[in-house]
């Protein structure tokens, strides 16, 4: 059944199909912004659970690390609460909007970004906290050292993020709609389009996914492969 | 020489330690020195086990860690003092007399040399054991406290390269500092702490894990910079290192000074004539007999166990014998004392309070000293 449709698939590929590049544009696009505004929040929360003592930090830390495998549909469902018109968010009309998937990946993205980055920062030296003070460091001058040395965790942190969010279902479905030139991702139409038997657009979607996943995949092993020499970013 | 780090009534406890406690019930300090001085230009090494204070008190220096009472002060530089001198009731007061030896200048680049000529800007840096370099050139991680601190581009670059130069470092500037070798490391971070000007530079193990011929470059980097004018306080478990680098030995346990337990000489071994001993010419002048085959060795150590006191001329297998008199009678602990000489070099040596009764030793008492060659150890 899928053999057939793969050849039409890459046909569809190469014939630059309008649809199925305005899909890929939303998709990449949600993805994109969602991580970024993840990453914008997310990092500055992980470098300050890494480098400050306050009560709690543990239950943080672990509450942090257990969010990682949040169900993108729960998710979809506690920000759908918010956002409908019954929801306390509902005046602001956002529900099935790009920005209501946006704000659903962002909180899926959200404890990514931010255990990972604590992890990062945390297995750095504990010396080279140290050496910035003795060296005359200032605090943000020490913060912004730390950051750098782990800057290849902090750059893992965030595509490993856009790579979940890209993928994901629940919430881009739940929040967006699945409409139409709106707010159509690459999942949300290869959910419908194969709910329709029409493989064909579903497949070459899923080759465009496995593409990106691939892609991005491949910028992790880069970072790791690279990481003892350190020669990138 | 003046001071250029001067410690008096320290004392540390860890926060969180749950260590001995005194008969009051208190925690017992860390750290607890009464008194230590180093002077610009003198090195002093830290010597005990793992857990004596060493590390801790480096770290005080640094200002890494602050005390709970007492003073560290570096009047070259600013100054920085804490607390009062309360706390605990002063310990055994040792304060060994640290010589200070070695003219300024020595063989460091004359621009180096220059740089230190009353133009400390920084108080004290530390070296740490396994130092971290940032994941950068060795020139960024050198140039990096100065690029903190708004220095201007060309002053950077010229102190930087000088920095590098002294260590020996300049070739390999544009390397990636991680791939270093542990005795590169070392030496790129002394370079980053000597870029800063410290009056007093502070260095934790900084020969440990690391091959012998990296040593004896960082202790020929360390004795140049102390040359220069810069106060070096070490931390070492090499022994044979410590008595190579030492101005002044500090023997440390559970946090407090000791006393030494040996003589350092200073000289340079030369091949004898016979052949069958060997001479070690001190800098005080007398020649000392030691095993043959150490020449260049420029240091000599003599347990003060080794040597015996008489109150005549000693007919023994002893090679060397020196004719002198007591300078001071010490107790250390138990029966035992510190007998001080003046033999023409200065010998102090540990005599049992029925030895000193018997010989009737007492300050000004003439003496004869003797202790066989074997008993000099030569680094």
């Amino acid at each position: 059944m899928l053999l057939p449709s793969f050849g039409e698939a890459l046909g569809l590929l190469a014939s630059g199909d309008r649809e199925l590049l305005a899909i890929t544009a939303n998709s990449l696009n949600f993805a994109i912004c969602s991580t970024v505004i993840a990453a914008l929040i997310g990092i500055p929360l992980g470098i300050v659970t890494t480098l400050r003592e306050f009560p709690g930090k543990r239950v943080v830390i672990s509450v942090s690390y257990t969010l990682m495998g949040l169900p993108t549909v729960v998710v979809g469902l506690l920000v759908f609460s918010l956002l409908s018109r019954s929801g306390p968010l509902g005046g602001f009309g956002l529900m099935f909007s790009p920005a209501a998937v946006i704000i659903g990946q962002a909180i899926l993205a959200l404890p990514i970004v931010v255990s990972l980055v604590y992890g990062g920062l945390a297995r750095l030296d504990p010396e080279l906290y140290e050496t910035l003070i003795t060296l005359g460091a200032s605090r943000l001058q020490r913060t912004v050292k730390i950051v750098r040395e782990a800057r290849i965790s902090v750059a893992a942190a965030v595509l490993t993020a856009f790579g979940r969010v890209v993928g994901e279902v629940g919430a881009a479905m739940m929040l967006g709609g699945n409409i139409r030139w709106y707010t159509r991702t690459i999942t949300t139409a290869i959910a419908l389009e194969t709910a329709k038997g029409a493989f064909t657009l579903s497949v070459a979607l899923g080759i465009v996914l496995m593409v990106v996943a691939f892609g991005v995949n491949f910028g992790l092993n880069y970072l790791v492969k690279l990481r003892p020499r350190g020669r990138i970013l | 020489m003046s001071a250029a780090l001067e410690i008096s009534g320290l004392r540390f406890t860890y926060p969180d330690l749950d260590g001995a406690r005194t008969p009051s019930g208190d925690l017992q300090p860390t750290v607890s020195i009464d008194e230590l001085s180093v002077s610009a230009g003198e090195i002093a090494v830290l010597i005990g086990d793992n857990g004596s204070g060493k590390t801790t008190l480096l770290k005080l220096v640094a200002g890494l860690l602050t005390p709970d009472a007492g003073r560290i002060e570096m009047p070259f530089s600013q100054s920085r003092s804490h607390g009062s001198h309360g706390g605990a009731p002063a310990a055994s007061s040792v304060t060994t007399s640290c010589a200070a030896r070695g003219s300024a200048g020595g063989g460091l680049t004359a621009e180096f040399a220059a740089g230190f000529t009353g133009e400390f800007t920084d108080a004290a840096v530390l070296v740490h054991q396994k130092p971290y370099l940032f994941a950068e050139n060795v020139f960024a991680n050198v140039a990096y406290p100065l690029r903190i601190r708004k220095v201007a581009r060309a002053e950077v670059h010229r102190r930087t390269l000088t920095a590098l130069d002294t260590v020996g470092l300049k070739q390999l500037s544009g390397r990636w500092a991680p791939s270093l070798s542990g005795g590169e490391k070392q030496r790129a971070a002394i370079a980053r702490a000597l870029v800063l000007r410290p009056a007093v530079l502070v260095l934790d193990e900084p020969t440990s894990n690391i091959d012998y011929g990296s040593v004896r470059t960082i202790e020929a980097v360390l004795r140049e910079l102390a040359d220069s004018g810069v106060a070096v306080v070490v931390s070492t478990h090499n022994m044979a290192s410590a008595y190579r680098l030492a101005d002044c030995l500090v023997p440390l346990a559970a946090g407090r000074r000791q006393r030494l337990a040996v003589n350092l000489l200073r000289g340079r071994a030369v091949p004898s004539e016979d052949g069958h001993i060997g001479v070690f010419r001190t800098t005080y002048g007398p020649e000392v007999f030691c095993p043959a085959g150490w020449e260049g060795a420029g240091t000599a150590v003599v347990r003060m166990d080794d040597i015996i006191l008489s109150t005549g001329e000693m007919v023994s297998s002893a090679q060397n014998r020196f004719r002198g008199t007591v300078v001071a009678v010490e107790p250390i602990e138990h029966d035992l004392f510190c007998v001080e000489l003046d033999c023409g070099i200065p010998l102090s040596c540990s005599l049992t309070y029925r030895s000193v009764e018997e010989l009737g030793i007492a300050s000004g008492a003439a003496i004869h000293a003797a202790f066989k060659a074997s008993a000099v150890k030569l680094y």
